[in-house]
């Protein structure tokens, strides 16, 4: 686990791994599972098939694992992702998805 | 500049003396050349208390006693507690788990608010001191497994405490929490400090109800 490269990813590790009572060990391996979750290509398949409930379930539940992990960044730009899905909109969906997708992707790369 | 004042080090303080470098760059670069100037251990920055008691258990061959300071009595311990948690988003019962682990809770799990309601009556009354209650799952939402609780009409269907662990910390999420007979609210990302104290005072409240 790289400390830098996970912070440049928009990760509060300190605070993830404080939360856990300091067992960086298991820190790690939360955010490895988190990359085997299914909630990313859940939302990814929603927003294509321009389904709002099933996008939102999905949007919904990432925030909560990204808060949990500390994934700051990553819970940052969902946050207004999932109040619109809330209201079954899906009218920024295009450009929410763009920064999601990116953090996500950058997550992806600091874990490797 | 590592091995210039590792050298002085050994001059002032011997060979005897322990020496562990902090740094926080790459262990990799850095490790074999510090260890090389005659640095005994190497622990790369952040700092843990857990990084750095593995250090000096490593140095010490494993040789510890544990004395209790002011800080460890300080913190919470819920053995013989007992939570039902309701949580539908696999990774995040994980950590709501730990985290009530990590303080001695034993925990039972529902993936949604109908299994929640089922657990509930399947199991004597009194066999949980408190539920934890995720609000948006599926078949059944927490405010709903919440209700048919209160009515279930069991010995303890008024008095279990139930909590919404939640991240729509709005106050209408609070209040309608409140509305469906929830205790309270715990907002979501867990925040350890919060759900801990939350869960003392509730225990401590009851406790002197029932006195």
């Amino acid at each position: 686990m790289n400390r830098y490269k996970l912070s440049k990813a928009g990760i509060h590790v300190n605070e993830g791994v404080q939360r856990f009572g300091g067992d960086v060990e298991y820190y790690e391996g939360l955010l490895q599972k988190f990359l085997q979750d299914k909630h990313y290509s859940l939302l990814c398949e929603a927003v294509a098939q321009k389904n709002a409930e099933a996008a939102f379930q999905a949007a919904h539940a990432l925030k909560g694992e990204a808060g949990n992990l500390s994934l700051a960044k990553f819970y940052d730009d969902l946050f207004p992702f999932v109040e619109e899905l809330r209201i079954g909109s899906l009218e920024h969906a295009e450009e929410y998805m763009k920064q999601v997708s990116q953090d996500y992707e950058d997550i992806r790369e600091a874990m490797q | 500049m590592v091995s210039k004042l590792l050298k002085k080090i050994r001059e002032i303080f011997g060979e005897e003396t322990i020496v562990i470098i902090v740094s926080a760059y790459d262990l990799n670069e850095v490790e074999a050349s510090a260890k090389a100037a005659g640095a005994n251990y190497f622990i790369s920055k952040p700092l843990f208390q857990s990084t750095l008691f593995n250090a000096l258990m490593r140095i010490s061959g494993n040789e510890s006693i544990k004395i209790e300071s002011e800080k460890d009595q300080e913190k919470y311990d819920f053995s013989g507690k007992h939570i039902l948690l309701a949580e539908d988003v696999a990774l995040n019962m994980e950590v709501a788990v730990k985290l009530l682990q990590m303080v001695g809770v034993e925990v039972t799990c529902a993936e949604d608010g109908k299994q929640a309601v089922e657990v509930y009556n399947k199991l004597e009354p009194g066999t949980f001191d408190c539920i934890l209650m995720d609000i948006n799952m599926p078949v059944m939402d927490g405010y709903e497994a919440t209700k048919a609780i209160r009515a279930s009409g069991r010995s303890d269907a008024k008095s279990i405490l139930i909590y919404a662990m939640t991240a729509n910390a709005f106050s209408e999420d609070i209040t309608a929490a409140l509305d469906a007979g929830m205790n309270g609210h715990i907002a979501k990302p867990i925040e350890t400090k919060v759900l801990y104290k939350t869960l003392e005072t509730a225990f401590n409240d009851k406790k002197k109800q029932e006195q």
